[in-house]
């Protein structure tokens, strides 16, 4: 859980049960660069460690033995959250509607432009790469605010309220002084650059100074 | 009594007249006269004729007809004995005494008499007794036997009461006339069978009527020329007995005319072997005129005119006969005597003096010759043409014609032909408005098929577009993928042509489905052409692969390899296994409780039949609806049309195969699809 990761190379990962379209899309995505794992069937792709890096799936509606959209469905319940672009042979709307609505980014039908599919490929590995990264701050933000001892964690909502330090000393009844060293560590352990930026946080971990 | 025996035996079955002997036996108890002839060497006493047949109070007469017949018949070889008994008899019957001249059994008087008695008891309504006694002397030159004779018949008949006396030939009639006063004075007398000339007119009493033939010699001579002008040589054959010898100078005479332009040969002081051997080395322009032989010039007896058969037999010339009865034996014909005619007329004469009338108010004229008669086979043999005849002849014996002989027969053949052809025709017809009524049902079944395989298709086309757009997505990517590999700042070779080759296989992948679903939308070729049975089967399931794969449903094969082929149209025999899978398919879509199996096994049964079975693990067939479902427009399905199956099990049929349904081992239903591997002859 280290930020080291953000730059990882992505990776595509093409589900489809045709050899052949298989591997024509795996030289296509080679060719621009991106790492690219193909499987017949979507058990060969749940036998597999996933990687930390950001990722998409190109999955065809049809599928043997589980069809695509099922597939999309068992995924979002395993909550693998890989931005799905769909591709099929015999694209109709009822069936791109609901891949669609379960979130997939796109559904492309065969024979699809090549640069339809790197565009789609493309966002949606930013996309990933934007919920890897989101994801990221928020497991970091998390684990500087457990770092706050109880005391700091009891300043900090009376701080991003806007009250001064007179006012939290004597709301808290300690001295102006320990509030100033509380503050000044707490902002630190925060890492945050200003009181706007505490302010942010405190909002993103949902903290409210009402609860306190 | 008065006993005539005669024997007649073979003496020489190589000479050509059998030799005849023949006894006058006279007895009345106390005197036997015996003929001494010295001609007559044998004798024959038969002491069996005067045990048992001459018994005063016996029988009746008797004749022997068996023997007659049987010698008519010509079986009598081994001789006959022939006897007639007069007995005292009933006195309310006509008792006609008839007198021969030269034995009962000469011609032609033998067959004169013949007829006359026939027609006698025939037509007569009394009863009619006859007699008969025989003047032999008219075989012998002497003439001192008569008185004696007349004697024995006085003594014999004069206690019977004789109702009527007929005399054939010349001797019975000279006879009775020279002893009318002795013998029945009274008794009327017929004299017939004898030429008019020989009648002597003045010893006729009123108590006489005669029935005579005219002879007209010349006309014979004449009707010789007439049909054969070139003959110039006419061979007389007759006997040499007093009579003969008679009409031989009577034929001279009258022949006398025609003795500048033929030749008259008498025959008569020959033997029959010796006329034999004459007529057959006579000229080529020779005629023969056969007046009879009763006599030949050797003195031996020729009775029944045998002598006739084998002259005829031996001559190489044309024979023409005295009397009609020689006609049909060989003589050419012409005028001749009419001899059963005029015995009938005799008969008829007889009658009436039977009846009561006066001999002397019968009038009779000579009869003359008969009209002229002849045989057209002998016509035929001696080249005469019908024109040469005397017009109002008749000619016997003619061959009918094909026609005339066969009518029936050709009738029948010519019906049988008609019918036949008639038969053949509608059989033809028939053949051939089936033929059109089989192609164009053939027709239809095509159309039908043909509408159905495009229904199935169109059922499956999700999965044909996805089946064609797989290797065209593929191609696209595989393109794409290799111009951005040449685009890149240092092209990959190895990458871009990795994706071109996958581009041609691709490429290929996509007519081959193209190919396959053009099969299964094409109209069908009528052809039949040697299948692989597995490869259309394969064929089959990879082209319902996605549709399958769709439905979850797993396949197991159990092709049986080296399978004989199945003659058989391809496209059709696809259709069937294609809507029996996805018949199957369909049957197993709504199948959730249990694995979806579609079971597809094919082996060869002994007799030349490959069977293939298609098995599901679907709800099955109701068993009321196993045969229902082959029905035209039954089906099971909510949205079904019901012409599929029926559709093809017509295809089947067409292939002289079966098709049927049954419950399955997987609770689903069972196809049987039974194929002949050898070329049956559609029906």
């Amino acid at each position: 859980m280290t930020g080291e990761t953000a730059d990882e190379k992505p990776i595509v990962f093409v589900i489809d049960d045709d050899e052949s379209v298989r591997d024509s899309l795996s030289s296509l995505f080679r060719s621009v660069e991106l790492k690219v794992m193909v499987f017949g069937s979507a058990t060969e792709f749940l036998e597999i460690e996933l990687p930390e890096c950001p990722a998409c799936l190109v999955l065809d509606v049809r599928l043997p033995g589980v069809s695509g959209l099922e597939f999309q469905d068992d995924l979002a319940k395993a909550n693998i959250q890989y931005p799905i672009v769909f591709i099929s042979g015999h694209g109709d709307i009822p069936m791109s509607v609901r891949a669609m609505k379960a979130g997939a980014l796109e559904f492309l039908t065969k024979p699809f432009r090549d640069q339809d599919l790197l565009d789609a490929v493309g966002l949606a590995l930013e996309q990933d790469r934007a919920r890897r990264d989101k994801e990221r701050s928020m497991t970091e933000l998390r684990a500087n605010y457990e770092s706050l001892t109880p005391r700091e964690k009891e300043v900090l909502p009376l701080v991003t309220s806007g009250l001064m330090n007179k006012q939290i000393a004597f709301e808290l009844g300690i001295s102006e002084i320990t509030v100033k060293v509380h503050r000044a560590n707490l902002m630190r352990k925060m890492a945050a650059q200003s009181l706007a930026d505490l302010v942010r946080m405190a909002d993103l971990l949902d903290l409210d100074s009402s609860q306190n | 009594m008065f006993v005539q025996v005669q024997t007649s035996s073979i003496a020489n079955r190589n000479r050509s007249a059998n030799l005849v002997k023949e006894y006058t036996w006279l007895q009345d108890g106390s005197r036997k006269r015996l003929p001494n002839d010295p001609e007559l060497n044998v004798m024959l006493i038969l002491p069996l004729l005067r045990t048992s047949a001459f018994c005063p109070t016996g029988s009746k007469r008797l004749w022997y007809f068996a023997s007659r017949n049987l010698r008519r018949l010509g079986v009598g070889v081994l001789g006959f004995l022939l006897f007639s008994v007069v007995e005292v008899i009933a006195a309310d019957s006509h008792r006609v005494l008839l007198l021969h001249s030269f034995g009962r059994d000469f011609s032609p008087w033998a067959d004169f008499s013949r007829n006359f008695q026939n027609v006698l008891v025939r037509e007569s309504t009394e009863p009619i007794d006859l007699f008969e006694a025989s003047i032999s002397t008219a075989r012998f030159h002497e003439t001192d036997e008569e008185s004696s004779l007349a004697e024995a018949l006085l003594d014999l008949y004069f206690k019977l009461k004789i109702d009527l006396i007929v005399t054939f030939g010349p001797h019975a009639a000279n006879f009775i006339q020279r002893h009318r006063q002795r013998l029945f004075p009274s008794t009327p007398l017929l004299i017939t069978a004898i030429a008019s000339r020989r009648v002597s007119s003045a010893m006729l009493t009123p108590n006489d009527t005669v029935l005579a033939w005219s002879f007209d010699f010349p006309k014979y001579v004449e009707n010789i020329l007439r049909v054969l002008p070139k003959t110039n040589e006419i061979a007389v054959v007759l006997g040499n007995s007093q009579l003969e010898r008679y009409w031989l100078t009577q034929m001279r005479r009258e022949f006398e005319p025609f003795t500048d332009r033929v030749k008259f040969t008498w025959l008569n002081e020959l033997s029959v072997d010796q006329m034999v051997e004459q007529v057959a080395n006579l000229s080529p322009q020779s005629a023969i005129f056969y007046f009879l032989v009763a006599v030949d010039g050797a003195d031996v007896t020729h009775p029944l005119d045998r002598a006739f058969a084998p002259i005829q037999n031996a001559a190489k010339s044309p024979i023409f006969g005295l009397v009609d009865y020689s006609l049909g034996r060989g003589a050419v014909g012409g005028p001749m005597i009419p001899l059963f005619d005029s015995s009938r007329q005799a008969a008829v004469v007889a009658l009436r003096i039977l009846k009561g009338e006066a001999p002397k108010e019968i009038k009779t004229s000579p009869i003359e010759l008969g009209t002229p008669v002849y045989d057209w086979r002998e016509l035929r043999r001696w080249n005469i043409s019908e024109a040469r005849l005397p017009t109002g002849s008749i000619i016997q014996f003619r061959d009918l014609d094909l026609w005339q002989q066969y009518r029936w027969q050709i009738f029948l053949i010519a019906a049988a032909l008609i019918i036949q052809t008639l038969l053949i025709t509608a059989l033809v017809l028939e053949r051939k408005l089936r033929r059109a009524a089989e192609s164009e049902a053939r027709d239809r079944l095509a159309e039908l098929a043909y509408m159905n395989r495009r229904a199935t298709v169109g059922e499956m086309s999700a999965s044909i577009a996805h089946e064609i757009n797989q290797p065209l997505a593929a191609i696209v990517a595989s393109g794409n993928a290799g111009l951005r590999w040449l685009a890149n700042k240092t092209p990959d070779f190895e990458e871009t042509k990795a994706a071109l080759t996958r581009i041609v296989a691709d490429g290929y992948r996509a007519g081959e489905i193209i190919q396959s679903l053009r099969e299964m939308f094409k109209k069908d070729a009528p052809e039949k052409i040697p299948l692989e049975i597995n490869n259309v089967i394969r064929r089959v399931l990879s082209f319902l692969h996605y549709e399958l794969e769709n439905n979850k449903i797993s396949v197991k094969t159990s092709l049986t390899p080296y399978l004989p082929p199945v003659p058989g149209n391809r496209t059709q025999l696809k259709q069937v296994i294609l809507n029996i899978i996805m018949n199957a398919i369909e049957a197993m879509s709504a199948t959730s409780d249990r694995a979806r199996i579609l079971r597809i096994r094919s082996e060869l049964e002994t007799p030349g039949n490959v069977i293939i079975t298609i098995e599901d693990s679907g709800p099955g067939i109701a068993a009321e609806d196993v045969d229902r479902i082959f029905n035209p427009f039954v089906s099971t399905k909510t949205d079904g049309m019901g012409m599929g199956l029926s559709i093809c099990r017509t295809i089947v049929e067409n292939h002289g195969g079966r098709l049927t349904a049954s419950p399955g081992t997987m609770s689903g239903s069972k196809f049987t699809l039974v194929l002949p591997t050898e070329e049956e002859v559609p029906r």
